[in-house]
């Protein structure tokens, strides 16, 4: 799946998530599997708001990681694909529409 | 809890079966069972069905139907107690739990992690449960409650309570020791044995915030054991 920089997604409203030592376990209810992320994700994770771009959320890991925008943008795009693939994220004018 | 129907055999069985954990004078967890399955009227805060069953429960009370033997009546009051125990800051685990010196040990782990194996090298009387472990917080304190689920050890668990002296997982090995497993390691070593049947992201998020509170007032640890008595030696006192 490709993501471009500036799409704009949500999280999914029918999960449950939480943070924990920097990490972020996430459940799908209607699935009962478990999703985790690392640090990095937990970043790019806790700011999916529904506004910011995907290139709003690499420039953030440019801020708390030592990692240039190009590095973190391929990161953040190939981790919102991943999470879209699963449905964990929604274009954020799909979510709004629910 | 309290088990009524107006079906005098399949109350009878019940009561065989729960006896110990079945109270009249219990008013918190009412359940009425009842063998003919029926349509559901209303809308109610949980329902879920097993083979044919079915539970549809609101704040203290929950109605079983369809219940034709004993073993769908076992998996409707697990699916019920999983969702009831939310209010009380509770959960139900597959983990075994066992009494010594007056604290509860929570072996965790799915089928075949050894919870069986563990709770018949344990001595007599001191086995809450092999197979479900039910936690919850009472007075800011985690205690493990014995349940009348059980798997291979095939005896009644204990209607009794010990205050958490830790959650270990199991894993078998050729020596005995413990690793200290991080909150959020705890968590995720515990997720996929919980047991939680609703369908509504409410629940999850409120027993999120449950398990969140668990592992932050109980030790984890990763319990590398062999299959004898000896791995007691090295469990904290």
């Amino acid at each position: 799946m490709n993501v471009a920089a500036s799409g704009v997604w949500q999280k999914n409203p029918a999960l449950a998530w939480r943070e924990i030592d920097d990490e972020t376990v996430i459940i799908s209810p209607g699935e009962s599997v478990m999703h985790e992320l690392n640090n990095t994700g937990s970043l790019v994770w806790r700011n999916i708001d529904g506004q910011r771009k995907a290139e709003d959320l690499a420039r953030l890991l440019v801020e708390q990681y030592d990692v240039t925008q190009e590095v973190a943008l391929a990161d953040t795009l190939s981790l919102l694909a991943e999470l879209s693939t699963r449905k964990l994220l929604l274009p954020a004018e799909e979510g709004a529409a629910r | 809890m309290r088990l009524s129907s107006h079906d005098s055999s399949l109350l009878a069985a019940a009561s065989r079966r729960y006896r110990g954990f079945n109270s009249s004078q219990e008013k918190r967890l009412s359940i009425q069972v009842e063998r003919e399955p029926t349509e559901m009227a209303a809308s109610h805060e949980f329902v879920c069905d097993f083979e044919g069953a079915r539970v549809e429960a609101d704040k203290g009370n929950a109605q079983f139907t369809g219940v034709r033997h004993e073993y769908a009546l076992d998996s409707l009051l697990r699916m019920y107690l999983s969702w009831a125990l939310l209010p009380q800051d509770g959960f139900l685990l597959h983990a075994a739990s066992v009494a010594r010196n007056g604290k509860a040990y929570i072996f965790v782990g799915r089928s075949g992690a050894g919870k069986s194996t563990v709770a018949s090298l344990s001595p007599r009387g001191t086995v809450l449960t092999d197979e479900i472990s039910l936690l919850k917080r009472v007075n800011g304190e985690w205690r493990a409650f014995g349940t009348p689920f059980w798997g291979e050890f095939k005896a009644d668990g204990s209607n009794t309570s010990a205050p958490v002296a830790g959650i270990f997982r199991l894993i078998q090995a050729r020596e005995n020791r413990i690793e200290r497993l991080r909150p959020a390691d705890l968590l995720k070593a515990l997720l996929p044995c919980v047991l939680f049947f609703s369908p509504n992201v409410g629940d999850h998020e409120r027993l999120l915030q449950i398990l969140i509170g668990a592992i932050r007032g109980i030790s984890g640890f990763h319990l590398y054991f062999r299959k004898n008595r000896s791995f007691w030696e090295v469990l904290p006192s």
